[in-house]
């Protein structure tokens, strides 16, 4: 399994405790984790990605719990194996699209290739952007540029989170088949959290939170 | 992409506040800067004409102009002294005295003053002779390199003074003189000696001598006044001496006015009463002139100090002395003259800490200023750094997302101040540099001194790391503040 959490849980300082159900996810493989607002789906990805430190349980990537990491080293993990999506795509404004990718790649440590970032893009149909200011893009190149900046690194597990909720269907459709394809093609586990009723038709498994 | 690139990126995408931060930064930085290398140069040549002068003797007035005057060639000297009231002082044997060097002032060729002394003035400034000699015989003039390259004149060029101490402070040449010749050219000394006309003393007796007769008739018509009581070249000194021989006053032009002579100039209306207020130090025993005028220029030793004291009729400007040693004696030497002379004796090393003191107290508040700005611009970087973290918190989380730890967090925003510190600094050097330039055109023109303007002092260095250490405070809170964001909650905000 790339991803697998065990008795997951989690209590923001004085409210009641979140209780994760059991999640497995293995190579090239998608999941859905479903629920209406304050379900606690996005708590449960940040969890998965190591920005939060779950109270108790254990999430493994590549078989590493990352909630036993440090501080540092969860933050390098996280850079080397995991690749995020969010339902607002935020960049570095000061740089444009080429050095978003480059700064994704410098920061995950790994060896900046241009090569690779235009590869990329292209398959996502905006290598044209290439040295656009990402504040001149549209909402869908900017979502797609997102998933760029996930996916670069080839992480072992993607975590998307809305990554469709601010996109028309035409631009909904577009963005989820290039998460799946992409994750697909390089062998990632997909995990994309919604409450997007949209995306049930897609995935074959999926989680409800309540 | 790395963290130093990025932090660029970030300061030159809010170029308005970045602007601003160093603007003030520069600022700051160029007037510390500036007041640092200032007071460095001006002390340096301070210090290097101090040449080992214990003591200078003139006329009675303010002390330091008395030292500024005849030492530093700056401002004007406070009058006259006689020769004979000097003579104790200048007599070779003296045996507190090892070198006493007669100055005799008045007279300057484009601003550049020519001064009536002897040859040791020559070793006193430990000058050497570049090309030809040193003077000897009237009307020979041997000049400073500084005055040689500036004027770019060599041996055998000929000029006539001009009355006055700054070039354009009369008009009057002394074109009815024989011309000076220049004989030698001293090698640069960095001394107060480069800028100077040396000429023997007779010399600058004859010069004004003649200038006062002549003088009269040029104006003679043109000036309802009589010739006896205005002598022209005076108008732009206070003179606000009474009658009689006032030794006090103001001028500090060696005019030794001869009232009994018969020279063959033209003296018909000239009424020459003593006890006007001509603005001349009138020689009380007048019986040499003429022997200056028709044969000094035979004379071998004539810019030797016998020569001086055997006329002691005639006045010079001031006496600087070097003393054999230092005891009692020379001690109580400045207080005995100042009480039972005529004459003024002031010490270079008390007037030049005083011009120390009150010279550092205005430097101190420009440099107190300049700290003020740095620290201001340190503020402003500070609110301009705390105000982009609002706009930036997203950003900064997505950067820790992408594997950036806290502590590469703070060192992205740290590093923008230390930026802005940096390039604060090199813009308030190269802004301090081009006011040295316009600093030394100033004292140049004002004062013939040269300065180095573009010099760098140990302060210098010190102020880079002033300014890192502003820059870094100032980025600390906000440094502080982002990298302690909760990136989940951060992201979490929709």
């Amino acid at each position: 399994m790339l991803l697998s959490t065990k008795d997951l849980s989690f209590e923001y300082p004085g409210s009641a405790e979140m209780v994760f159900p059991d999640l497995d996810c293995g190579s090239g493989e998608t999941h859905l984790i479903l629920g209406p607002s304050g379900s606690g789906k996005t708590t449960l990805l940040h969890l998965l990605g190591g920005l939060l430190k779950p109270k108790n349980g254990s999430v493994k990537v590549n078989d590493i719990d990352i909630s036993r990491l440090s501080g540092g080293q969860v933050d390098k993990f996280r850079g080397q194996h995991i690749g995020l999506v969010f339902q607002q795509p935020h960049f570095v404004a000061s740089i444009n699209v080429e050095e978003n990718l480059l700064l994704a790649q410098k920061l995950a440590g790994q060896p900046t290739s241009t090569s690779k970032i235009k590869e990329l893009l292209d398959q996502l149909g905006i290598v044209d952007k290439l040295k656009k200011k990402t504040s001149e893009l549209s909402a869908g190149e900017k979502q797609r540029l997102s998933i760029a900046r996930a996916l670069i690194n080839r992480p072992a597990v993607i975590l998307a989170d809305e990554p469709t909720s601010a996109l028309d269907d035409t631009n909904c459709k577009n963005v989820i088949k290039l998460l799946e394809n992409l994750a697909a093609q390089n062998g990632s586990a997909l995990i994309v959290v919604t409450h997007d009723r949209r995306l049930m038709d897609y995935f074959p498994n999926k989680t409800l939170l309540n | 992409m790395n963290t130093f690139k990025l932090s660029l990126k970030n300061l030159f995408h809010r170029p308005l506040s970045l602007m601003l931060s160093l603007l003030l930064f520069a600022l700051g930085i160029g007037l510390i800067s500036l007041m640092l290398n200032l007071n460095q140069q001006i002390q340096n040549q301070i210090d290097r004409n101090l040449a080992g002068i214990d003591l200078v003797v003139g006329a009675k007035g303010s002390p330091m102009q008395l030292v500024l005057s005849n030492m530093y060639h700056i401002d004007n000297p406070t009058g006259n002294i006689s020769v004979e009231e000097a003579t104790p002082f200048m007599r070779p044997g003296n045996p507190l005295i090892e070198v006493a060097i007669p100055l005799s002032l008045g007279d300057n060729y484009n601003g550049f003053r020519i001064v009536g002394t002897t040859a040791d003035m020559v070793d006193l400034y430990q000058a050497e002779i570049d090309e030809g000699k040193v003077w000897e015989y009237d009307f020979e003039a041997t000049i400073g390199a500084e005055v040689a390259q500036r004027l770019n004149i060599g041996l055998g060029h000929e000029f006539h003074g001009v009355h006055g101490l700054n070039a354009d402070d009369d008009m009057h040449v002394h074109d009815y003189m024989p011309p000076y010749v220049v004989k030698g050219i001293l090698k640069p000394t960095g001394t107060v000696i480069d800028q100077l006309i040396l000429v023997n003393t007779a010399t600058v007796w004859m010069v004004h001598h003649d200038h006062d007769h002549d003088h009269s008739h040029s104006h003679n018509g043109d000036h309802d006044h009589n010739h006896s009581h205005d002598h022209g070249h005076d108008h732009n000194d206070s003179h606000q001496h009474g009658h009689s021989h006032d030794h006090d006053h103001k001028n500090g032009h060696t005019h030794s006015h001869d009232h009994d002579h018969d020279h063959s100039h033209d003296h018909d209306g000239h009424n020459h009463s003593h006890g006007d207020d001509s603005g001349h130090v009138h020689g009380p025993g007048c019986g040499h002139h003429h022997e200056i005028g028709h044969s000094a220029a035979d004379r071998i030793g004539s810019n030797s100090i016998e020569f001086i004291i055997e006329h002691h009729g005639e006045d010079i400007t001031a006496l600087l002395l070097k003393y054999r040693g230092r005891n009692i004696q020379t001690l109580n030497l400045a207080r005995q003259i100042n009480q039972n002379t005529n004459m003024q004796a002031a010490s270079p090393a008390i007037e030049i800490n005083r011009l120390y003191d009150m010279m550092g107290s205005g430097i101190e508040i420009i440099q107190l200023l300049g700290w003020i700005i740095a620290i201001v611009s340190g503020i402003s970087i500070f609110i301009s750094l705390f105000q982009s973290l609002r706009g930036r918190k997203y950003e900064l989380a997505l950067i820790r997302v992408m594997g950036s730890s806290r502590s590469g967090i703070f060192s992205l925003i740290v590093l923008e101040g230390i930026w802005i510190a940096l390039f604060g600094y090199i813009m308030g050097i190269l802004l301090s540099k081009f006011a040295m330039l316009g600093v030394a055109g100033i004292i140049d023109s004002g004062f013939r001194y040269t300065i180095e303007a573009i010099s760098f002092v140990e302060g210098d260095a010190w102020l880079l790391a002033g300014a890192l250490v502003i820059g870094l405070v100032a980025a600390l809170i906000p440094a502080v503040i982002a990298s302690r964001t909760d990136i989940s909650q951060t992201l979490a905000e929709k």
